[in-house]
């Protein structure tokens, strides 16, 4: 009992036993290598497959529909060896033999094509393919594959990717090609009678591509020949260019990849933190972490690895694919979608609400006395300690003494005051998933405000426990001045004060142990040296003349108009005008 | 290269050589395909493997001496009828030219040699 084979051959259906058609296609193949140099080898190859199929059907009849090898070997013996056709033309070509063998040779490697070689194999041949597609010792490619495997394990990773995209030499003629031997009847008998035994089809639509060919040759016609020419150079700048494309594809797709296996196994760290104590942060420890780094490596290591792929196959010219790997990505792909979507969506639901809960710090400042505003270092941030930016100036803080707490920096503002008194406003903000939820986690935010004397007293940082997570907890400290109430804000909430207005256009951070003083117009600095003022200088301030301020004066003679007062001099005169301001 | 010099490698090089030659004889008649072309060389015993034709006949098309028109078949795949162009003819005609003086030449010089 044997395996037969369905081939189309010019057109006709034979039925084959395998190794008959192995002897069949291999004979082709030496038939198509003997006329590589003349023109019209196609045409010629389409001829002779056309006779061979009329011989062939000679041969079946209603008493016997396979062909066997017998009958392969008979209607080779009535077409002759591609050598007896050599001599054919070894006259026309005498003396020119050389050449003739060099040409021989550009032409072979420019046939050869990569393969695993499943004869001399350690795993699955690729080390050994590659080498004798290089003409070089497999030993090298080994080599190198082993150095990688000890640089992150990327020799690993890459021979397993060229495993599944490298197809392995099968086929005498696949072998042929993959060492560059020339494919004559010679080689491949040679190398037939050495594996005889061992050679098994690959199921390819042999026929259907000899078919394809033969009915091209019915509309080729000379004038053909110049689209042809055209088609040649294009086709070889476009594989220039596809080579180029691929080799970017695997660089990059490499590149994430390897970040990719970074962060599904806790590689690396963010600003200081392991990427898996970051990302409970968010997620708390109940998070079916794993669930979520299965779906993350299967929704974006699968088109990584696919872009891979893609370009090893560009680079290396291979054009097997296989749809069942398509098919099959493209699922996996899906399903980790699924999961990373469904999971990202159950944290950020923990974002929807936001409650503020404001409370007013019960005060009394005597509006005389100056008002200073402290922290008062409830948490003193350690050298080891962590922080990471959330939204903009947002802080949180890992805090290494007491890893189950995080901290983060509070907002303090200061604007004017509706009545004569100073009040003191907070406001705790935190995300969850309902109100009461949300205005839970905001309870349990940690922030105190508190009067001494004449002392504001306010927490360095507010803080809360790892397990309420992150969802956007903030604390804000709103502080209230009446006009004419002069206020210290100190050093030590320097990172704190957060958009404060100020008439002297002075940055947030620079505005710390300076007296301010609340006047109609907004905060004025009362103790700003004049270099804190050239800082601002090119800010677009606005200095607004008080003709009312005792200080100001307004001249107007036969020079112009000049205005004096304590922040700036204007003059206006026939020399244009001109604008100082004044430092104090 | 190597080249050993054997009979039956030197008597197919004889017919190779006037295969070309009668090739254009046989569509002189008038049009054929292949396996026709074949029958008849094989009765005149010129045929040395089928497959030197194909070639012969692709060569001798591309270099306009010959041209075809496609026929459907209903035994097998579609079949090429070759017919000869005037070019052809003329082609034939030099030929033919030249392998009467050849066969005169030689059979004269055998002759001589051998009546010595």
């Amino acid at each position: 009992m044997n395996k037969t084979l369905t081939i189309n051959l010019a057109g006709l259906v034979f039925n084959i036993e395998e190794g008959a058609y192995q002897l069949l296609k291999d004979y082709l193949a030496a038939i198509k290598n003997q006329f590589k140099d003349e023109e019209g080898c196609d045409e010629i190859v389409a001829d002779i497959e056309a006779r061979l199929a009329e011989l062939l059907k000679a041969k079946t009849h209603a008493g016997k529909q396979v062909l066997v090898d017998e009958d392969i070997h008979d209607a080779i013996n009535v077409m002759g060896k591609p050598s007896d056709f050599e001599e054919n033309t070894s006259e026309e070509k005498q003396g020119s033999s050389a050449s003739h063998n060099q040409k021989n040779n550009n032409y072979t490697n420019k046939r050869r094509r990569v393969f695993r070689d499943g004869d001399n194999k350690v795993l699955g041949g690729v080390c050994s393919g590659i080498a004798s597609h290089f003409d070089i010792d497999p030993l090298w490619i080994r080599l190198i594959v082993v150095v990688l495997s000890f640089a992150f394990g990327w020799g690993v990773l890459l021979y397993i990717i060229l495993w599944v995209i490298i197809p392995e030499a099968k086929t005498t003629a696949e072998k042929l090609e993959m060492r560059g031997d020339p494919i004559d009847i010679n080689t491949i008998s040679q190398t037939i009678k050495e594996e005889a035994e061992q050679l098994k089809n690959r199921a390819q639509n042999f026929g259907n591509g000899v078919k394809v060919e033969f009915n091209s040759q019915r509309s080729r016609s000379v004038a053909n020949k110049i689209s042809n020419l055209l088609y040649t150079i294009f086709h070889g700048i476009f594989k220039v260019i596809s080579k180029i494309f691929g080799a970017l594809f695997v660089l990059f797709g490499t590149l994430f990849f390897v970040m990719l296996l970074l962060v599904l196994f806790n590689v690396g760290t963010v600003d200081g933190l392991s990427i898996n104590e970051f990302l409970q942060a968010f997620t708390g420890s109940e998070f079916p972490m794993f669930w979520f780094k299965t779906g993350l490596a299967m929704c974006v290591g699968i088109p990584l690895c696919m872009i891979v792929y893609k370009g090893l196959k560009l680079v290396l010219g291979i054009r097997t694919s296989y749809r069942w790997l398509n098919l099959s990505a493209g699922i996996l792909w899906f399903v980790g979608l699924t999961i990373c979507l469904y999971l990202s969506m159950t944290i950020l639901r923990d974002f929807s609400e936001e409650t503020p809960l404001k409370t007013q710090i019960a005060t009394h400042f005597n509006n005389a006395d100056t008002l200073f505003i402290k922290g008062n270092n409830n948490y003193q941030k350690n050298e080891t300690d962590l922080d990471f930016t959330f939204d903009n100036d947002r802080w949180l803080i890992n805090n290494t003494v007491q890893p189950s707490v995080w901290e983060g920096r509070p907002r303090v503002k200061i604007i004017a005051s509706e009545n004569d008194s100073v009040s003191v406003f907070m406001r705790k903000t935190a995300a969850g998933k309902q109100k009461t939820e949300a205005s839970v986690r905001a309870k349990n935010i940690n922030y105190n405000a508190a009067q001494q004397g004449s002392v504001l007293l306010l927490d360095n940082y507010f803080s809360f426990v790892s397990t309420d997570k992150y969802r956007n907890q903030s604390a804000e400290v709103l502080i209230k001045l009446p006009k004419n109430k002069v206020v210290f804000l100190d050093n030590s909430l320097r990172s704190s004060w957060y958009d404060i207005d100020n008439v002297n256009g002075i940055g947030d951070a620079e505005m710390s142990g300076k007296y301010w003083k609340m006047t109609e117009n907004g905060l004025t600095c009362l103790s700003c040296t004049e270099e804190d003022l050239k800082k601002s200088e090119d800010d677009d301030t606005e200095h607004i003349i008080n003709i009312n301020d005792s200080n100001a004066q307004v001249h107007i003679n036969k020079h112009g108009i000049e205005v004096h007062s304590k922040d700036a001099n204007v003059k206006i005169s026939a020399d244009g005008i001109k604008v100082d301001e004044k430092k104090k | 290269m190597k080249q050993t010099i054997n009979t039956e490698n030197t008597q197919s090089q004889m017919r190779k050589g006037v295969l070309e030659l009668c090739t254009l004889s046989v569509l002189a008649i008038g049009e054929a395909y292949p396996t026709e072309i074949i029958e008849q060389l094989k009765s005149s015993k010129m045929m040395i493997v089928e497959g030197t034709l194909y070639p012969l006949l692709t060569r001798l098309k591309n270099a306009n001496y010959l041209t075809y028109r496609w026929e459907e078949s209903t035994s097998g795949p579609p079949r090429k009828y070759y017919k000869l162009t005037p070019e052809g003819e003329a082609l034939l005609k030099e030929l033919e030219n030249t392998w009467d003086e050849m066969v005169d030449a030689v059979n004269k010089l055998l002759k001589e040699n051998k009546n010595k």
